[in-house]
C-alpha cells in the first residue's frame, strides 16, 4: 500500500476527490470552494477536476447550503455541503437541527440522508470570537446527526471518506490549525469506522480522553508525564456522537483515572457527558473525580496574548493529570 | 391556455377530496380523536390542486405546516394520511410525524413543515437533484405570505435564480400570518414584488380560481422543466379556519363579515357553477365524486381507528440509517 | 508536589467546627442562622450545631462576610473547615480556591480548570465530616480483598485512599484475605443500570445480570428491577411447595418490607456509634453484688419527714457512694490511652438520663467530695435540662465513670455498656425487699443489685470487686454522704 506523506487539509481533498471519482452521485456545494478551492484551500483542484455542476460556488447563504444539501439527499443524491467556519452552523441552525436531522425519523424511516457537512472549527489563528468555537457539544446533542473531528491526516482520509459514504446526515469538523498537519497517509481509498475510538498511545495510570487539536497536545503531555512516571493512556474519540463509550469505560476501568480534554467551553461541554459516562459505567473503578480540561467560559478572544491562555495546552494538561494521579504515583506504585 | 374538461373534472376532484378530508379532521380534532396540532387547509383547495394537477407523479414538492392538501393534491392515500394524524403505526411515516411532518417520498412529497419558511431550501436542494440527474423532473415549494418574511426564504430563492434551478415558488397568500394581518408585517402589496428582487419572473392569480391557478402552475412547470429557471405565482388565496383547529368565527384578528365575504366565492362551489354552465359535469356527477369522497374519508377513518398504536420499540428506530453508499463499497477500511 | 504559592493567597479566614467539648470530636450543623454572604460581626449567632450530646449556636470570632461550605445535616469533625469569612460579599474562596485570584497578576493560575492545587494541598484530614474519604475504587477493592478500608492511609489527593491503598494494604489490614485476587468476592458489576436500580437492587439481593435493560435507557432500570422481582415472586406463588427441605438455592423472596427506618443520625447515630466502638475496644466484663438499703430508705425517709422538696433519690445516694469509692480505688477512676493506664485526678461521675428517644450521660462533678444535697441538686438540674434539651457542653463533658440506673423500670441485673473513655460503668437494679435469715431469724431487707462493668484491661476482677464491695459499704453507712469532703 503506497504512502506518501501529506496534509490533513489534502488528506480531507482527497477524500473527497476520490469519493466523488468512484460515486456521480457525490457533489460539493458551499461558499468559495469552487473556482477558489476553499478559504483553507481544502476544496482546491476540485471544480477544475469535476466542473462547476459538481463542485458548487454557492451564495453567502448558510440555511439555504445546507437546504440544498438536504433536499440533493433526500432525493437520491450524495452531497458534500461546506459550511466555512463551525460558527456559522449558527445561521443554518434551522435546517440542520430541525430539517437534516430529524427528516429519517420524522418521515417515519422512509428518508434517507447522505448528507456531510464540512466546517471548519477551533481557535489559534486569532480569528476572535465568531470564527474560533468549537461547537461540536451542540450538535453532538441532537439525534439524527454524526459528529467526527479527526486529530490527523490518517483519520482525516478515512473519516471524511465515511462520513460520505454513511446514510446518515454527519459533521466533519476540520481543526483549523491541524491544515497544515503532515504525516503518512495511503493513496487508496479508505474509510475509518464512524463511532470508534483509537487508543493513541496505551498507559496504565490514567487515561485520557481527548480529540481534533486538543489530542496532539494531550499526546504532547503524555510525554512530560512518562518521564515523571505518569503513563497516560490517550483515547482519541475521533467520532464524538456516536460515542464510543465502550473504549472509555474500558480503559478507565483499568487506570482508575480519568481526564477529558477538549478546546471547546468546559461548561456543558463534551467532558461532562463523558464524565457523567464514566461515573455511570465505572463509578466503583474511579480513584479521583473524573477532571476536565476546557476553555473558560468566555468568547474566543481575539489578542494573542489573550488566545494563548484560552486554550488548553500540553502544560495544562500535564498539571490536570498530576492532580488527578500525582498522589497515587508516589510511593505507591509496584502493583 | 384552454383546460380540457378532464382536467377540470381532476381539478374539481382533487379540491372535493382536500375539503372533506380538511372537514373530516376538524371533525376528529373536535372529537379528541386527533392528537397535537391541526393546520387545516380548507378554503385553499384551489391552490394545491391546481399546482399539483400540472406536476408529474415523480416532480417534488415541499410543503408547510397547513400540508396536508398538498398531499391530498399529489395523491396522497386517506388510509395512510388519516392513520398518520391519529399516530397509528400505519401512517405515512409510522406515527412519528403527524399532521405537522406528514410526508410521502413515494409521491415526492418531502413532507409538511413544523418551521415556517424551511422547506423552501430544501426544495431548492430537490431542484438540484433534479436537473442534476437530467431527468426533468422539477421541484415546487409551497409557502404563505408570513413565510416570504423569513431569511430562509430569501436565501432559497435567491439561490435557486443564482444557479438557475428548475423549481416554482408557490405562494399561497391567505392574509394572515398565523393571527397577524399581512399588512401588519409587510410594507408591500404583492409578496411578486419580493421576487423582482432575485430575478425570479412572477405571477399573481386568484386562488380562489383553481383554472387560474392550474393555468400559472403549467407555464411555471413548462419553463423549469425546459431550463429557464426558477418562477413565482402568488395565489390570492383564504383560509376558512383559523390557524389552527377549526374554531372558526368571533376571534378578534379578522371580521366575521370578511370570511363570510370569501366563502362567497368559493373555490369548489364557484367552480362547480362554471362545470354546471359548461355541461361538463352535472349536479347528479357532482354529488356522485362527493359521495365517493365521502365514503373513502369514512373507510380511512375506520382503517386509522382500527390500525395499530406504534409498539414502544419503535421509538428509538429509525434515528439513524444503518446503510451506507453502495457504489463507494469498494473502499477499504481503515488499516490503523 | 509542589504547589504554586500564589494560589495559597486567600483573603478569607477559615471558620471552623469548633470543639466545644473534651470529648466532642464532630458536630452536625442543623441551621445556618446567616445567609450566604451576609455580614457578620464579632459575637454574632453564626449557625447551629448539633454534637453528640446538644445543640448550640456558634458565634463568629470575627467579622467579615459569611460564606458557607458546609451544608444543613453535613456532620463535619471538630476543626474542619464550614465556612469563609470574607472581606466582602463577592468572594468566593474555598473550594474553588483559585477564584479569589482570578482577573489578577496570575491568569494561568485562573485559568486552570483543574482540580484546585489548593486542595491537594490541604492540610485536611483524611477523616472529612465522619466519612473516611476514600475513592469508589479503593471501596470496592476493599469489599472484594476483604480489607478494612479503616486501617489504611490515603495516598491520594487530599489524602483519598485510593486502589493502590487497598492493594497494598498490610495483611493485618485484611481480617481474611481472598485467597487469590484473580476471583474477586464481589462479582464486579459489569450490568447497565442506573443508580436507582442498583440501588433497589442491592437492597432486594437482586442480580442485576438477571434484569432485562430498558429498551429505551438501554439499561436496567429500577422499575426493571421492580418488575423482575414482582415476576420472581409471581413464580414462586405459581410453583408447587416442595414436600422435601426447601431448596435454598432458590431465588429468597424479599424481605418484608420495613416498616419503619430510622437513620442512625444525630444522638441515635452517636449512641450506635459509641456503644458499638466501645464493646469493640474494651475487655468489658460485669459483675453483679448485693446491697443492703435498708439504712438509706431509712436514712431518706427521716430526710424527707423533715426536708420533702431536698430528699435525695436513691440514685443520689449511689452516686455519693460511687464517688467515694472512686477515690479509694483510683484504677478504676483511669482511661486508656496509647500511652498506658492514665488515673485521672478528679472523679465526675456521669449520670445516663434516658430519653424519649435516647440517652444523654450529664456528668456531676467532683462526685467524690460533693455533699448529698449538692448531688441531688445537681442530678435533679441535668436531668430536668436533659429532658429539655437545654444541657450546655461542659454539663456532659468530662465525666470519669457513669452510673446507669434501670431499677424504676424492674430490672434487676444487667450489663451495662462503659461509656468511653472510662474504665467502668454501674448498673443500679431495683430496690427489692426479699426475705432472708438473719441467724435463725426470719426477717426481710431491702436490697438491690449492683451491675458493675469494667474493662479488663485498665484492672482485674480483684481490685473491680472491692472497689464494688467499697459501694456496698458506703450504701450502708448513708450518713457519711451527707456531708461534703475536703479535697484531699
Amino acid at each position: 500500500m503506497a504512502e506518501r506523506r501529506i496534509s490533513y487539509g489534502a488528506a480531507f481533498n482527497e477524500a473527497v476527490r476520490q469519493a466523488m471519482e468512484s460515486d456521480p452521485d457525490v457533489f460539493c456545494a458551499g461558499e468559495d470552494i469552487g473556482a477558489f478551492g476553499g478559504v483553507f484551500a481544502t476544496y482546491a483542484g476540485l471544480q477544475a477536476q469535476f466542473g462547476r455542476e459538481r463542485v458548487v460556488d454557492t451564495p453567502i447563504s448558510e440555511q439555504a447550503i445546507v437546504g440544498l444539501g438536504i433536499g440533493a439527499a433526500v432525493t437520491g443524491l450524495r452531497p458534500i455541503v461546506d459550511l466555512m467556519f463551525m460558527d456559522f452552523i449558527c445561521v443554518a441552525m434551522d435546517q440542520i437541527v430541525n430539517q437534516a436531522a430529524k427528516l429519517k425519523y420524522m418521515f417515519g424511516g422512509t428518508a434517507t440522508l447522505p448528507l456531510t457537512i464540512t466546517t471548519a472549527g477551533g481557535a489559534g489563528l486569532s480569528a476572535a470570537a465568531q470564527h474560533s468555537q468549537s461547537l461540536e457539544a451542540i450538535l453532538c446533542h441532537v439525534p439524527g446527526l454524526k459528529v467526527v473531528f479527526p486529530s490527523n491526516p490518517y483519520d482525516m482520509k478515512g473519516l471524511m471518506t465515511a462520513c460520505i459514504m454513511d446514510d446518515n446526515p454527519t459533521v466533519m469538523i476540520k481543526h483549523k490549525r491541524l491544515i497544515g498537519m503532515k504525516a503518512m497517509v495511503p493513496e487508496e481509498p479508505y474509510s475509518v469506522p464512524l463511532g470508534v475510538a483509537r487508543i493513541a498511545r496505551p498507559g496504565s495510570h490514567v487515561t485520557v480522553v481527548s480529540y481534533g487539536r486538543m489530542l496532539n497536545e494531550s499526546l504532547v503531555a503524555a510525554e512530560q508525564l512518562a518521564t515523571e512516571g505518569i503513563e497516560c493512556e490517550v483515547i482519541d474519540l475521533r467520532t464524538l456522537q456516536p460515542l464510543d463509550t465502550a473504549t472509555i469505560v474500558e480503559s478507565v476501568r483499568r487506570t482508575n483515572h480519568a481526564v477529558v480534554v477538549h478546546e471547546a467551553v468546559r461548561f456543558g461541554g463534551l467532558g461532562a457527558e463523558i464524565a457523567s459516562q464514566i461515573q455511570e459505567e465505572a463509578f466503583d473503578y474511579l480513584d479521583a473525580p473524573v477532571a476536565r480540561i476546557g476553555a473558560p467560559f468566555s468568547p474566543v478572544p481575539f489578542s494573542p496574548a489573550l488566545e494563548q491562555h484560552y486554550v488548553p495546552d500540553a502544560p495544562r494538561i500535564a498539571a490536570a493529570v498530576r492532580d488527578v494521579v500525582a498522589r497515587a504515583i508516589v510511593g505507591a506504585r509496584g502493583t | 391556455m384552454e383546460v380540457m374538461n378532464e382536467v377540470r373534472r381532476d381539478l374539481h376532484r382533487r379540491m372535493v377530496r382536500i375539503r372533506l378530508f380538511e372537514e373530516a379532521a376538524g371533525r376528529l380534532a373536535e372529537d379528541a380523536r386527533l392528537p397535537g396540532f391541526l393546520h387545516l387547509y380548507v378554503g385553499q383547495e384551489a391552490v394545491a390542486a391546481g399546482v399539483c394537477a400540472a406536476l408529474n407523479d415523480d416532480d417534488h414538492i415541499t410543503s408547510t405546516h397547513r400540508g396536508h392538501g398538498h398531499l391530498v393534491a399529489k395523491g396522497g392515500d386517506f388510509n395512510r394520511m388519516m392513520a398518520e394524524l391519529m399516530g397509528k403505526s400505519t401512517g405515512y411515516c409510522k406515527g412519528k410525524g403527524g399532521s405537522m411532518h406528514i410526508s410521502a417520498l413515494d409521491l415526492g412529497m418531502l413532507g409538511a413543515n413544523g418551521i415556517v419558511g424551511a422547506g423552501s431550501p430544501i426544495a431548492v436542494g430537490a431542484a438540484f437533484a433534479n436537473r442534476y440527474r437530467g431527468r426533468g423532473q422539477v421541484a415546487a415549494t409551497f409557502f404563505g405570505d408570513g413565510a416570504t418574511n423569513i431569511g430562509a426564504f430569501h436565501e432559497a430563492a435567491n439561490m435557486a435564480a443564482a444557479l438557475h434551478l428548475p423549481i416554482v415558488f408557490a405562494c399561497e397568500n391567505n392574509e394572515y400570518a398565523e393571527f397577524t394581518a399581512r399588512a401588519d408585517t409587510m410594507a408591500i402589496d404583492h409578496i411578486i414584488e419580493r421576487a423582482a428582487g432575485y430575478g425570479i419572473p412572477a405571477v399573481i392569480v386568484d386562488g380562489m380560481d383553481v383554472c387560474a391557478v392550474h393555468e400559472a402552475a403549467l407555464e411555471a412547470v413548462d419553463n423549469a422543466r425546459r431550463g429557464n429557471g426558477p418562477s413565482l405565482i402568488e395565489a390570492k388565496t383564504y383560509r376558512y379556519y383559523n390557524h389552527h383547529g377549526i374554531q372558526n368565527l368571533g376571534l378578534p384578528y379578522r371580521g366575521d363579515a370578511e370570511v363570510a365575504e370569501w366563502k362567497e366565492r368559493d373555490p369548489i362551489f364557484s367552480f362547480e357553477a362554471v362545470l354546471a354552465d359548461d355541461g361538463c359535469m352535472s349536479a347528479t356527477e357532482v354529488e356522485h365524486v362527493w359521495q365517493e369522497v365521502r365514503d373513502e374519508i369514512a373507510m380511512a377513518i375506520t382503517f386509522a381507528e382500527e390500525s395499530p398504536l406504534p409498539e414502544p420499540d419503535q421509538l428509538l428506530v429509525d434515528v439513524y440509517s444503518t446503510t451506507s453508499s453502495a457504489a463507494m463499497s469498494l473502499v477499504g477500511g481503515a488499516s490503523r | 508536589m509542589s504547589l504554586h504559592a500564589r494560589s495559597l493567597v486567600l483573603v478569607a479566614r477559615e471558620f471552623r467546627m469548633p470543639k466545644l467539648g473534651l470529648t466532642m470530636e464532630e458536630g452536625t450543623i442543623v441551621e445556618w442562622l446567616v445567609a450566604r454572604g451576609e455580614r457578620v460581626e464579632i459575637g454574632d449567632p453564626v449557625l447551629s450545631i448539633e454534637t453528640d450530646k446538644v445543640e448550640t449556636e456558634v458565634e463568629a470570632s470575627a467579622p467579615g462576610w459569611l460564606h458557607q461550605v458546609g451544608d444543613v445535616g453535613s456532620t463535619h469533625a471538630c476543626g474542619s473547615i464550614i465556612g469563609w469569612l470574607a472581606d466582602s460579599a463577592d468572594e468566593t474562596p474555598g473550594h474553588s480556591g483559585i477564584s479569589g485570584t482570578m482577573g489578577s497578576a496570575q491568569p494561568e493560575l485562573a485559568l486552570t480548570d483543574t482540580i484546585s492545587s489548593v486542595l491537594i494541598a490541604s492540610t485536611n484530614p483524611v477523616i472529612d465530616g465522619g466519612r473516611i474519604r476514600s475513592s469508589p475504587n479503593a471501596r470496592r477493592l476493599a469489599g472484594e480483598l476483604r480489607v478494612d478500608i479503616r486501617t489504611l492511609t490515603g495516598s491520594g489527593p487530599m489524602g483519598r485512599i485510593i486502589g493502590a491503598d487497598v492493594l497494598e494494604a498490610p495483611p493485618s489490614a485484611a481480617s481474611s484475605r481472598a485467597p487469590d485476587r484473580a476471583t474477586p468476592l464481589v462479582e464486579a458489576v459489569s450490568a447497565r443500570a442506573t443508580g436507582a436500580a442498583r440501588i433497589l437492587a442491592d437492597l432486594l439481593g437482586v442480580d442485576l445480570a438477571h434484569v432485562a435493560p430498558d429498551p429505551i435507557e438501554q439499561r436496567v432500570t429500577r422499575e426493571g428491577v421492580a418488575a423482575h422481582v414482582r415476576r420472581l415472586l409471581a413464580s414462586i406463588e405459581a410453583a408447587p411447595r416442595p414436600s422435601g427441605p426447601s431448596d435454598t438455592s432458590a431465588p429468597l423472596p424479599p424481605t418484608e418490607a420495613p416498616a419503619a427506618v430510622r437513620r442512625l443520625t444525630g444522638m441515635r447515630g452517636t449512641i450506635a456509634k459509641r456503644m458499638h466502638a466501645s464493646l469493640t475496644e474494651m475487655a468489658q466484663l460485669t459483675l453483679t453484688m448485693h446491697a443492703d438499703v435498708a439504712a438509706v430508705l431509712a436514712h431518706r425517709s427521716a430526710w424527707r419527714e423533715r426536708e420533702p422538696r431536698s430528699t435525695p433519690g436513691i440514685t443520689d445516694y449511689v452516686i455519693a457512694a460511687v464517688g467515694r469509692a472512686l477515690r479509694q480505688h483510683p484504677a478504676m477512676n483511669a482511661t486508656v490511652t496509647q500511652d498506658g493506664i492514665v488515673q485521672l485526678a478528679d472523679v465526675h461521675v456521669g449520670l445516663a438520663v434516658a430519653l424519649r428517644d435516647g440517652l444523654l450521660v450529664p456528668v456531676i462533678r467532683h462526685a467524690d467530695r460533693a455533699g448529698l444535697v449538692a448531688i441531688s441538686a445537681e442530678s435533679r438540674r441535668l436531668a430536668a435540662a436533659a429532658r429539655q434539651a437545654a444541657l450546655g457542653p461542659d454539663d456532659m463533658a468530662g465525666g470519669t465513670f457513669s452510673v446507669s440506673t434501670l431499677g424504676a423500670f424492674g430490672v434487676d441485673s444487667f450489663t451495662p455498656i462503659i461509656n468511653p473513655p472510662n474504665v467502668g460503668i454501674l448498673g443500679v437494679g431495683r430496690v427489692r425487699h426479699d426475705i432472708v435469715l438473719d441467724g435463725d431469724r426470719v426477717t426481710t431487707a431491702a436490697g438491690m443489685t449492683l451491675s458493675l462493668t469494667w474493662d479488663h484491661r485498665a484492672l482485674d476482677g480483684v481490685p473491680a470487686a472491692a472497689f464494688c464491695r467499697s459501694i456496698v459499704e458506703g450504701l450502708a453507712a448513708p450518713a457519711d454522704l451527707v456531708y461534703p469532703r475536703s479535697a484531699r
